[in-house]
Order: C-alpha cells, then sequence, then structure tokens
C-alpha cells in the first residue's frame, strides 16, 4: 500500500512519541540492569516508603472521593449563580504548581484557626496527616472533573421516572444515579489516587522530606538521589511506573466497559 | 381526577398563561398541538418536574401544586421511555414495588399479570433492556408505570420513535388497555391520528394556549377557530361574505361562488363579513357516469384539476372552481382515498363538477389574514 506523505508525518510524531516515553522507562533500567533495584527492594526503608505512599494516597483518594461525589453531583444538576466560577475553582489545584499549593497550605495554617487547627485538632505541618491533606486537594480536583461529566452523562429522566416510581431524590441518587455511574466512579478513584500517589511538590513542601517519617515514593526517590544512592531510587521509580502503568491501562478498559 | 385552575408557568422566554382544564376518572385526555406548542412544558408542570409562577394543580381532589414527585401517584412514561439500563426487563418492571418496599410475592404476581396483557411475558428473561425493539421497550416501560397502580398515567410523545406498523399496533393496545382496566390517562402528542385514536377528550394547545377542548368528534365537525381548522387539516380556509340567513340557513359569496351552509345554533351572524372551512376530505367529486341526486344540486361547482399529489394512500386533488372558465376561481383541495381517485379516473387538467353538503361546511367569524389560496400545510 502506497502511504502519503501525511500518514507517514502522523506515523512519525506517534512513533517519536512512544519512542521517547518508553526510553525513559528503559532508561531506569538501563541504568543499573535489573538486579541492584531488585535487591534494594529488599530494603525495609523501601517497603516503608512504598506503604506511607500507598496509605497516604488510598486515605487521600477515599476521602477525596466521598467530597466529590456530592460535590459534582451538585454542579452536574443544579443550575445558580456563580456556577462557572465554583466549578473553576475547583479546577485550580490542578493547574497550579504544587509547590505553591503546599505553600499555600504552609500559610494557611500559620493563620490563626490554622493554628488552632495544629494545635487542639490533627497536626499537618511536618507531619503525614500534611501529606494526606495535600494529596487530598490535588485528588479532589481530578475527582470532581471526571465525575461531573459521568453525572451529566446520566439522562435526568431516568431519576425523574425513578422518582415517580415511588424514589426520594436520595434513592433515586442511589438506586439509579449511582449504578449507572459505576465505571466513572472507579475511574475518578484511580485517577485521583494516582495523582496522589505520584505526589512531590505539595507533599515535601507541607510535610518536609524527613527521613523514615515523611518519605512517601517521590520524597524517597529525592532523598535517595540527593544521597547518591541511585539503585534505591531506580527500584521506588519502577514501582512508580509500573504503577501508573497499570493504572492507566484500568482507566481505560472501565471507559471501553462503561454502560 | 386532575383539575388544573390558572396555571402560569415560563420557560425562558416561553409562557403558558392561565391554563386551566379537567380530566375525570377513568378518562384518556389527550393534549394535541403543533411542535413548540407549549406541551410537553405542561405535562411536566402538571406532573411537578416545573414549578408554575401561578395556578393551583388538584390530583385525586388534593391540592398538589407543590407536592413532590413521589408523592402524587401518579406515574410517567416519557418521550424516551428513560427505561434502566443496569436492570434487567424483570428488575425494570419491579423497580417501583421494590423501592416502596411493597410485597414482593404480590408484585410478581402483578408483573406475570401485566406481562400477560403486553404481550412482554416472553422478554421477562432478557437481561439487557438495550437489546430490546422498540415497541417491546415500550411494553416494558408501560408495564414499569402500571405495576404501580398510578391514579394517572402521563405520557409524553410515547409512540413517536415506532415505525408506523408498530405504532399504530401499540395505540389500538394501549386504548384497549386504558378502557379495559379503566385507566385515567393524560397524554401529549402532536400526531392527530393518535390523539383521534386515544382520546375520549381532546385540548388543541397552540402557542402556550389551550384553544379548544372537547370530545374528538365536536372538535372534528366544529374546530374553534381557523388556527385550529388549519391544524386539524382543514386547509380549505377562505374568507366571504353573508349574502342571506333563514334560519340557521346561511348562503355564503367567495370569489363570485355561492355557498350554502349551515350555522351552528350560538353563532352571531350579524357581521356581514365572515370565514368558511371545508374539509378536503367532504368536497365530492360528481360522477359524471351517474344520475344527479336532487340533494347535491346545492353547493355544485363547475372547476377542473389543476394538479394531482400523491400521498400513497390517499391522492390530494388541488381543484380550480370558477363561475365561468376565465375567471380566476377558486382553489380547494379535495382529498380522494386512492382507490376512490382510481375509480374517478381523475387526471390534471380535466373538467369536473362537485358537491359540497351545507353541513359540513364550517363558519367562523371574521379574523383578518387569509386568502382565496387553500393554505400551504398539504398533510
Amino acid at each position: 500500500m502506497r502511504h502519503s506523505w501525511f500518514q507517514l508525518a502522523l506515523l512519525c510524531a506517534l512513533g517519536a512519541a512512544t519512542t521517547l516515553v518508553l526510553a525513559v522507562l528503559l532508561a531506569q533500567i538501563g541504568y543499573s540492569g535489573l538486579v541492584q533495584p531488585l535487591t534494594a527492594m529488599g530494603d525495609l526503608a523501601v517497603w516503608q516508603a512504598i506503604w506511607l505512599s500507598f496509605f497516604c494516597a488510598t486515605v487521600a483518594a477515599s476521602l477525596a472521593i466521598g467530597v466529590a461525589i456530592p460535590s459534582a453531583y451538585a454542579l452536574a444538576r443544579w443550575q445558580f449563580p456563580g456556577k462557572t466560577v465554583v466549578d473553576a475553582l475547583l479546577d485550580v489545584p490542578v493547574v497550579l504548581s504544587p509547590i505553591a499549593l503546599g505553600l499555600s497550605l504552609l500559610l494557611l495554617f500559620r493563620t490563626a484557626p490554622g493554628v488552632w487547627i495544629q494545635t487542639y485538632v490533627v497536626r499537618f505541618v511536618f507531619e503525614v496527616p500534611g501529606i494526606i491533606l495535600a494529596q487530598f486537594i490535588l485528588a479532589l480536583a481530578l475527582s470532581v472533573r471526571v465525575l461531573k461529566a459521568t453525572f451529566e452523562d446520566v439522562d435526568v429522566r431516568m431519576e425523574q421516572v425513578a422518582r415517580f416510581l415511588g424514589c426520594s431524590p436520595w434513592k433515586a441518587f442511589c438506586y439509579v444515579v449511582l449504578p449507572l455511574s459505576r465505571s466513572g466512579l472507579l475511574a475518578a478513584f484511580i485517577l485521583g489516587w494516582a495523582r496522589a500517589l505520584g505526589d512531590f511538590g505539595a507533599s515535601v513542601t507541607i510535610a518536609g522530606a524527613v527521613k523514615g517519617k515523611t518519605e512517601t515514593i517521590p520524597i524517597s526517590i529525592y532523598l535517595n538521589m540527593a544521597s547518591v544512592d541511585l539503585e534505591r531510587a531506580v527500584a521506588l521509580m519502577l514501582v512508580l511506573s509500573v504503577t501508573a502503568l497499570v493504572v492507566l491501562v484500568s482507566v481505560r478498559l472501565l471507559g471501553r466497559k462503561a454502560v | 381526577m386532575i383539575r388544573v385552575e390558572g396555571l402560569s408557568v415560563s420557560y425562558g422566554l416561553f409562557w403558558l398563561r392561565d391554563i386551566s382544564l379537567e380530566v375525570k376518572r377513568g378518562e384518556s385526555f389527550v393534549l394535541l398541538g403543533p411542535s413548540g406548542a407549549g406541551k410537553t412544558l405542561l405535562l411536566e408542570t402538571v406532573l411537578g418536574l416545573k414549578r408554575p409562577e401561578r395556578g393551583k394543580i388538584f390530583i385525586g381532589g388534593r391540592d398538589m401544586t407543590s407536592a413532590a414527585p413521589e408523592e402524587r401517584g401518579v406515574a410517567y412514561v416519557p418521550q424516551d421511555l428513560a427505561l434502566f439500563p443496569h436492570l434487567s426487563v424483570r428488575d425494570n418492571i419491579l423497580f417501583g414495588p421494590r423501592v416502596r418496599g411493597n410485597d414482593l410475592a404480590e408484585a410478581n404476581k402483578e408483573m406475570l399479570r401485566l406481562a400477560e396483557l403486553l404481550d412482554i411475558a416472553h422478554l421477562l428473561a432478557r437481561k439487557d433492556v438495550r437489546t430490546l425493539s422498540g415497541g417491546e421497550k415500550q411494553r416494558v416501560a408501560l408495564a414499569r408505570a402500571l405495576i404501580t397502580h398510578p391514579q394517572v398515567l402521563f405520557l409524553d410523545e410515547p409512540f413517536s420513535a415506532l415505525d408506523a406498523y408498530v405504532r399504530r399496533h401499540l395505540q389500538i393496545q394501549l386504548r384497549d388497555l386504558q378502557r379495559s382496566l379503566g385507566l385515567t390517562l393524560f397524554q401529549v402528542t402532536h400526531d392527530q391520528e393518535e390523539a383521534f385514536l386515544l382520546a375520549d377528550r381532546l385540548a388543541i394547545m397552540m402557542r402556550g394556549r389551550i384553544e379548544q377542548a372537547g370530545t374528538p368528534l365536536a372538535i372534528h365537525q366544529h374546530p374553534a377557530n381557523p388556527q385550529v381548522a388549519r391544524f386539524l387539516l382543514m386547509q380549505n380556509l377562505f374568507e366571504g361574505e353573508i349574502e342571506a340567513v333563514e334560519g340557521k340557513r346561511v348562503r355564503v359569496r367567495i370569489a363570485g361562488l355561492r355557498f350554502d351552509a349551515v350555522a351552528q345554533s350560538e353563532m352571531d351572524l350579524r357581521s356581514k363579513a365572515i370565514q368558511i372551512g371545508i374539509r378536503p376530505e367532504e368536497v365530492l367529486i360528481v360522477r359524471k357516469d351517474r344520475p344527479l341526486r336532487d340533494d347535491m344540486r346545492l353547493n355544485l361547482f363547475e372547476g377542473e384539476i389543476e394538479r394531482i399529489i400523491n400521498l400513497g394512500h390517499r391522492r390530494l386533488l388541488r381543484l380550480r372552481l370558477f363561475h365561468c372558465p376565465d375567471d380566476d376561481g377558486l382553489r380547494l383541495d379535495c382529498a380522494l382515498s386512492s382507490r376512490a381517485a382510481r375509480d374517478t379516473q381523475a387526471k390534471e387538467g380535466d373538467s369536473i363538477e362537485v358537491h359540497i353538503r351545507p353541513e359540513t361546511i364550517v363558519l367562523f367569524g371574521q379574523q383578518a389574514n387569509l386568502t382565496k389560496e387553500p393554505s400551504r400545510s398539504l398533510i
């Protein structure tokens, strides 16, 4: 088959993009092979970082989805003055540089209510709850975005019909909207979780890079790089890369299965 | 069963103003009107999906103006049916009893009875409602609505997405079901045949107002005004002058031709100007091979066939009636069944004689903007 210059150009661009990403991933193994990173995986500190990362991301994404479901539903169904502004506001953490978000949080906890919360409720600055809070805000923005689109896709007529069949608004939401949004809910959680897992800037700004205490995978990579312990850094990078791949493939599969 | 009093509701710049209507228990009520008349807006307001600015809605004798949908005791089948795609056929039908916490054994029995009535018993095992045909989906949606024993069943253009054959079949089935179960129906449609087939009582809605309400026969025979007449395909509408009144007999002169008509008793005939309407199917072509009956000598006109439009099951003949052949005359549409058209062997350019029975001519009070041409809405 004869290819036109246009098709060739498309192929070149796609090839270049794929090669670049593959090169970045393979460079991790290329540096030290697979043996040394795998040996580093036996290290307790590596597992602590992995555990802390997965724990923080799971808590942050769960809290985020809990807040995102009602928020996104309200945004999808209600018309109110200033809706566009609220909608845009919830997107700001996605656009804002994570370090700016982290710094804003630090400043927040210097205000009187912030100090009160730090003293009497829970300490966030230089503590694990700080990481969870930073990751929660990042995950929330993504989850709201995905869920708003999901809820908008559910025909409002179905809810209306459910109401006439005897549902209260709450029951119509539980029995019709939520089951029809299953794929969107999973995708929102997974994307929020992945965003939380990969965060460095916001976490490190509010919680610091304290070895063994606030050391998530990205922070650990940063610390290991600083102390030129690249095998350990590569081991952690591999964990992040494989997780990213699994997440992205599952989100695509969910999208294909969506009702 | 339903009483609507002085209802006003707005949607953007569109307004329904001061709507009042009544639907009796066990009655099939159809709201008929062209697209954009505000039918769905009125239906949604009566259902409680839109909040009225003014007015009251009573259902089953209770004031339901601000009641939540689930408190109204009615069922709703929207145009797109809104079957739940995540539930099987059986679970769709049983949705109402389940969320109401009804006895499921009883609900199952009721489901089987309805499935039998609606010919969907063989579909109950189907897992995916999206694989059903249009007509099957329709019946499942009806069963889902009826299983809750609603006081009123509201239907919004329920047959519009179906093929003509399936549509007619289901319309008749719904009419039979409505009669046998004594259902109170409130239905919205733009399809006249559907409205006449399904309605005990009809209301014609145009531009946000109810123009006329009554039995299908009364509305068909005596449209309230030329707008309603035109919407009901009475496209032969002319302005004329009253020449003589003798009791209920009225002689009207239009373009040099004299039409004898019969006035309705309550008509005001003091003004000289009048409009008349003639249904295309009431224009009779006089067969030259048969002797003329005496009663056909009145309203007997000469003319020619200008054009024949083939509509499949019928033909529309555009005629020019004249006093003498040099006149510009009067354009009149005549509808014939395709069999009658075949029998008369009518061709374009043929000279013909037509007769219009005086009782079939509808008289309207004077209104502006009519011409000597039939209106363009031919179908």
